[in-house]
């Protein structure tokens, strides 16, 4: 053992089911505010609501399948560790959009070019792609068939959804 | 009191009848920071593991906090004044004016970076459950951009060296770049290594530290431009307005290396040019006016 891993602080233990969905929603909220914080009150407003829709909608939306690839592929998970698992993920998701939010305001604020459309994108799909996995892993570690297939429907269920809030965006591009 | 009493040696405590149960594993001895902030910054540079087993123990020790203060003051001093030597060196290309706003600006970009990802790095340390609290995170990064700033001034001669040879504006910033590649990696190694003794998922955390330090050390370099001045621009802004961005204009910069003939700046630009003959002022615009 490191004297890194002795010494510091002990890793968080995960938190309650409430909490870790009240920071999924407080990250996302922040991040899509700062992301539309160069552009307007409206633009934030737009953003604190989307990215919400976005992050924790899919979330849910991806719970029922997740349920049926678990039983299917004869994890012993019950339907409540699974809806614990899938929120702690979406309590880490949290924490990390609520440290992007500041670098999505900065990029907001000063980026005035097509390019940040896809530096939105890019965060938005590697954090959704990051909490895709991990709920995987975490819930589907039985079989690798219905890991993978489960991973490929909630990356099409996202999206699904980031086309449906494709027209109202927070990001306009002001030249 | 008798004298000899009183000069007697300390009593060696006996050894324990029973020998410590684990004995096979002896890890290695742990290394203190040095005191003085040269000596600390040599560690940095020379030796990595070492920095940060000596950061561990000041971040561990009863008086962490005051080792910690006087480690920060230290690695922001490396950061200004390494990132600021650099800058004088690539602001010499234009020369005058230029010199003091890239001092300044350097370090800058380096610091306004530092406090945008300060938050990001602490969430993600989090998220992956890394046992290192929000001072050791930001520690490991102000170290690591020390690191990178020492190896700026480190190849600096090298930048001056290029602008010796007037190989041109595009190339001079080409040189620039791969200066600050290499310096990248590392500090890069210094970053990677600090989060690797944390945890198997130190790396993967890593690499999210450097795409977003990357993604905004870029757009805090192209607000804060220009650094090597086109020859042909008359008065010298400190910062210019928000247009475009860094990875158009790196581009752009590539494909001028490569064929001297394309010259696109990113934004059209009308200047005037005196025909030999007739000294009248023509308008020109993008490359024909070089």
């Amino acid at each position: 053992m490191t004297i890194t891993a002795s010494l510091a602080p002990p890793p968080p233990a995960q938190l309650p089911l409430s909490r870790s969905l009240a920071l999924g929603l407080a990250g996302a909220v922040a991040f899509g505010a700062a992301a539309g914080l160069g552009h307007g009150a409206a633009a934030i407003l737009r953003g604190a609501w989307m990215s919400p829709a976005l992050f924790v909608g899919g979330a849910l939306l991806a719970l029922p399948p997740l349920y049926l690839a678990s039983s299917w592929s004869g994890s012993r998970s019950s339907a409540e560790e699974l809806v614990s698992g899938v929120a702690d993920v979406l309590g880490r998701t949290g924490v990390i959009l609520l440290g992007l939010a500041a670098p999505a305001a900065f990029f907001s604020a000063t980026l005035r070019t097509p390019s940040a459309w896809a530096l939105l994108l890019a965060a938005v799909v590697s954090v959704g792609a990051a909490a895709v996995r991990s709920v995987s892993v975490r819930a589907l570690s039985d079989g690798l068939a219905a890991a993978w297939i489960w991973s490929a429907f909630a990356v099409a269920l996202g999206v699904r959804l980031l086309v449906a809030l494709a027209h109202h965006l927070p990001l306009t591009v002001t030249r | 009191m008798n004298a000899d009493a009183a000069l007697a040696f300390p009593t060696v405590p006996a050894a324990p009848a029973v020998a410590p149960r684990e004995t096979a594993f002896v890890p290695p001895p742990p290394v203190d920071l040095p005191p003085g902030p040269v000596a600390r910054l040599e560690l940095l540079l020379r030796d990595p593991d070492g920095f940060l087993s000596g950061l561990d123990r000041a971040t561990a020790s009863p008086d962490g906090g005051a080792v910690i203060a006087s480690l920060t003051r230290t690695l922001l001093g490396a950061v200004v004044v390494g990132a600021g030597l650099f800058g004088s060196v690539i602001g010499a290309h234009r020369g005058g004016l230029q010199v003091l706003y890239c001092t300044v600006k350097v370090p800058l970009i380096l610091l306004i970076t530092l406090v945008v990802c300060a938050a990001p790095f602490v969430a993600f340390a989090r998220a992956a459950r890394l046992p290192l609290g929000a001072r050791e995170v930001v520690a490991l990064a102000l170290a690591s951009c020390a690191r990178f700033a020492l190896v700026l001034l480190g190849l600096a001669p090298f930048v001056w060296l290029m602008e010796g040879w007037s190989l041109g504006y595009h190339r001079v910033i080409l040189a620039v770049v791969g200066v600050c590649v290499v310096a990248g990696t590392g500090a890069g190694r210094l970053l990677f290594s600090g989060l690797a003794r944390s945890g198997p998922s130190g790396t993967r955390v890593g690499l999210a530290f450097v795409a977003v330090f990357a993604l905004v050390g870029a757009q805090t370099s192209w607000i804060l431009r220009p650094f090597v001045v086109r020859p042909r621009t008359e008065q010298v802004p400190f910062v210019r307005s928000l247009e475009g961005d860094f990875l158009g204009a790196l581009g752009t910069t590539a494909r001028s290396a490569m064929d001297p003939r394309i010259d696109i700046p990113s934004a059209p630009l009308v200047r005037t040019v005196r025909s030999a003959p007739s000294s009248a002022e023509v308008p020109c615009e993008g490359s024909s006016c070089d």
